[in-house]
């Protein structure tokens, strides 16, 4: 098995530079780092923090070769657009994994594993139901605040972030984690599309540990099989086909009651005329003229502007996962962390939080 | 025997600022120790606080503490990030407190030993894990207490040091470092 001394050798190769200039650059004493390669002395605490800081690389690799897949996949992905999402990813999976040393586990729910039998769209529809049972049994549905269904039914992390140009989503799985984390956007039904999309990965168990959405709708994305079953799922759980038909029932679906129903389940005309035209609800004909609706569009039809409006600045506002905003703040109520790990997800330094929790407000001053 | 006593980054500069390192070695006597992240950080402030080389070149604090198991470098880093909010990515980002909290917390030959900071929220986890810590202005008192310092200069040099942007403590009045 490597050794710390070995991996720190391998960085010092791959880094092309000599020992010595390693161990300069570094800020390490070079005959300090000569013994601890050569095994006479061993790397302390605050070398390997010094070399990890240079090298990139965590501390837990070098001590035991060991990190988890989304550390490394975060490493691998610096000056790439999934840079932003993949440190997000590892810094929430550890703050998970961590918070579990001082006995604070996430304790997701998922439901029962179904066949997965059939065509990949079937399988998607399939988990869809389930986990649509698992909602209304929970007395919530879906047109709603979709991460807080999420978190409460499934127990799964939902965290929203700008990830940068052209990033829709993420779905983790670790040993500790279960988390979704989502691009913030004006557009809200992408982002709700997403969050059921990145569900599915998770219910599926698509990936080992991470599975990353550049981009959703793309033609790359309609290819993958998982992501056919994901985007299958989305559709059939925020336009439920039996609360659809109901819906319209008795109803012409002409252009106006498009646009109302878009914009009554919060989804975007484009996906709503394809799940419209799958059902054989609408005809191809009548799904491209309306797939060309703007969300914003539909929503001046319906006369729901002003929802439209807040919706978008809603799913624009950033959200810390809901498991580990608890958990970080029961962790320093019960006196095992300072209040940095809660202020840190809150985006806010501590001792401006610190101020603000001691604030006493005059009520009517 | 007096207890060892670890003052952190944040005490160092704040005497550092005001160029009384004297006056907490002086109150140190001999007693003072850090550990090697500390010393670390105590480096790079001195390139802001030229005062602060002295506390190396002096030796004042002694060799920095070092610690190189690598079950205790683990449980080091599991600290700084879940206790101080440090993250997998920064390694070096508060692992001086993780160092210092973790030798007096779980080393045996430092439990009981002092943790001096001017962090909030390292004194306020100390204190509530029953870890001896103080402030800036617990090492006044014990200034004024033995007579190195009056109360009201005391209290000036408190004020000094806040103005010089080190974020401690300092009581309104003189009269509460008596």
């Amino acid at each position: 098995m490597e050794t710390t001394s070995e991996r720190v050798r391998r960085l010092i190769e791959e880094s092309g530079i000599t020992q010595s200039a390693f161990a300069e650059r570094v800020g390490i004493e070079p005959t300090k780092l000569s013994k601890s390669l050569n095994g006479t002395r061993r790397f302390s605490s605050t070398e390997l923090a010094l070399i990890g800081e240079f090298a990139r690389v965590t501390v837990d690799w070098l001590v035991t070769g060991e990190e988890m897949a989304v550390a490394t996949a975060a490493r691998a992905s610096v000056g790439s657009s999934s840079e932003t999402v993949l440190a997000l990813a590892q810094e929430y999976s550890t703050m998970r994994a961590d918070l579990a040393t001082l006995g604070y586990r996430q304790g997701w729910q998922l439901p029962e594993p179904v066949s997965l039998r059939g065509s990949w769209i079937s399988q998607g529809q399939e988990l869809a139901e389930s986990a649509a049972k698992r909602i209304v049994e929970a007395g919530l549905n879906v047109a709603g605040d979709l991460a807080g269904v999420i978190e409460r039914v499934f127990g799964i992390d939902v965290a929203v972030c700008e990830l940068g140009e052209g990033f829709d989503g993420l779905a983790v799985a670790t040993a500790e984690a279960r988390l979704i984390i989502v691009d913030a956007t004006p557009i809200a039904a992408r982002q709700r599309f997403t969050m059921a999309h990145e569900l599915c990965h998770l219910l599926a168990s698509d990936d080992q540990q991470i599975h990353t959405d550049p981009d959703i709708y793309s033609s790359a994305s309609k290819r993958g099989e998982s992501e056919v079953r994901a985007n299958a799922f989305a559709a059939a759980l925020l336009m439920p086909e039996a609360g659809m038909r109901e819906w319209l029932q008795g109803r012409r679906l002409d252009e106006a009651l498009f646009c109302e129903l878009a914009t009554e389940l919060r989804v975007s005309p484009s996906a709503l005329a394809y799940r419209l035209e799958n059902l054989r609800l609408i005809d191809v004909g009548t799904r491209e003229r309306y797939r060309t609706i703007t969300g914003k569009e539909a929503a001046a039809a319906a006369a729901k502007s002003t929802v439209f409006a807040q919706a978008g600045a809603d799913s624009m506002t950033p959200k810390p996962p809901a498991s580990l905003v608890a958990d970080t703040f029961a962790a320093y109520e019960n006196g095992q962390a300072t209040l940095r790990p809660y202020a840190k997800l809150l985006g806010i330094d501590s001792r401006n939080l610190r101020r603000q929790f001691d604030h006493v407000e005059e009520a009517g001053s | 025997m007096a207890p060892l006593v670890f003052p952190d980054n944040t005490v160092l500069c704040s005497f550092a600022a005001v160029n009384r390192l004297d006056l907490l070695n002086g109150w140190l006597r001999g007693r003072g120790r850090w550990s090697a992240a500390v010393a670390h950080e105590v480096d790079r402030s001195s390139e802001t606080l030229a005062d602060l080389a002295l506390v190396r070149q002096e030796g004042w604090l002694g060799e920095p503490v070092e610690v190189d198991d690598e079950a205790s470098i683990g449980r080091i880093e599991t600290i700084r990030r879940v206790v101080f909010g440090g993250t997998a990515a920064k390694p070096l980002q508060h692992l001086g407190e993780a160092q210092t909290c973790f030798l007096l917390s779980e080393a045996s030959e430092f439990i009981g030993a002092w943790w001096i900071t001017d962090d909030e929220d390292a004194y306020e986890y100390a204190v509530r894990r029953r870890i001896p810590s103080y402030r800036t202005v617990d090492v006044m008192r014990h200034l004024v207490a033995d007579g190195e310092l009056t109360a009201v200069a005391a209290h000036s040099l408190m004020r000094l040091m806040a103005d010089r942007d080190r974020g401690l403590f300092v009581p309104e009045r003189a009269s509460e470092l008596q």
